[in-house]
């Protein structure tokens, strides 16, 4: 039987998703797509600047991918809303990553805008994907506000840092009756490899992507430890013990 | 006309359709998102939607993110 990713009412191959931010080059996404294997692919909205020549990355992204257009650049929910909205009407679908951030530095989230945005955009029919850092109580409120998926942070957004907060992420799978995506922060398919032992449904991987110096290689990589990753959680992780057990047998030795 | 394009002041024609002010600004009318006084307005009205005066318009483009 097919091990398919249902989230928001569809079902997916792949479990890994990538973004589209920070390419030397918009051309070189379709082949990282290919890559990938990814069926989920993010996106943002800005303003156009009629200062420099643009492109719609639009161009680059393969038919028949599910769009994941995020909100970063909202300081508050009602700027994710504006935006979600924006994004659905102008015909790029009703998934919304959920993205309200203020502060500069560590870029974490706001939880509590984040919270109010989902409770809003669930109820327009919007699949919310809200971004939170891996807090067990905002993510029942979630959930109840109607959250497709959980997407706490691994670690501060493009810093390629790994999993820092592991425990609380293993909290969520444990509790959380949602998919939980780890976002953020995922450095190397190791990274990703090892939080989908531990039973995370996906993982949304940028910068460490795109900040490889072959990014179509690591693509691959990262699609191998996704689903490396996960076929290790299906089938169950060996029993662990604090001294030696033998793998071969302790009998029948040849002497002399 | 004074507008607002994108959060700044901007001087431009009276009656100035949308497609025109989008061939004024070389901007390309298929790939991008237009928001006149907060509501979208869809691609086959750029040419039938007249801009007027202290208008809000919002001119987005979906880019690359995470």
């Amino acid at each position: 039987m097919k091990d398919l990713f249902e989230l928001g009412g569809k079902f997916f191959n792949s479990r890994l998703l990538t973004g589209t931010g920070k390419y030397s080059t918009d051309e070189i996404i379709p082949q990282v797509t290919s890559a990938s294997e990814s069926q989920i692919i993010t996106v943002a909205l800005r303003r156009v600047d009629f200062d420099s020549p643009y492109r719609s990355v639009m161009d680059y992204i393969p038919p028949n991918i599910q769009l994941l257009p995020n909100t970063s650049g909202a300081r508050d929910a009602k700027e994710a809303i504006k935006i979600a909205q924006i994004s659905r009407a102008s015909g790029h679908g009703n998934f919304i990553k959920i993205e309200v951030i203020s502060d500069n530095k560590y870029l974490l989230p706001n939880g509590y805008e984040t919270l109010k945005a989902t409770e809003e955009l669930s109820k327009d029919g919007f699949i919310v994907l809200p971004y939170v850092n891996a807090d067990l109580y905002l993510g029942r409120s979630l959930k109840d506000a109607g959250a497709a998926a959980i997407m706490p942070l691994g670690s501060p957004i493009g810093s390629n840092r790994g999993i820092r907060c592991m425990e609380m992420i293993r909290v969520l799978v444990e509790l959380i009756d949602l998919p939980i995506i780890v976002d953020a922060g995922i450095g190397k398919p190791s990274d990703a490899a090892v939080v989908m032992e531990m039973g995370v449904d996906a993982c949304l991987v940028n910068t460490a992507i795109a900040s490889s110096p072959n990014p179509i290689l690591m693509a691959s990589a990262f699609k191998d430890a996704v689903i490396s990753g996960r076929n290790a959680y299906l089938a169950g992780l060996g029993c662990r013990s604090s001294i030696a057990v033998a793998s071969s047998p302790l009998t029948g030795f040849l002497n002399g | 006309m004074k507008v607002t394009i994108n959060g700044k002041k901007r001087d431009i024609d009276n009656n100035l359709s949308i497609l025109e002010l989008l061939k004024d600004l070389k901007v390309d009318p298929n790939k991008i998102i237009i928001q006149l006084n907060q509501e979208i307005i869809k691609s086959k009205h750029f040419e039938s939607t007249s801009i007027i005066q202290e208008s809000q318009i919002e001119i987005l483009s979906i880019v690359g993110g995470g």
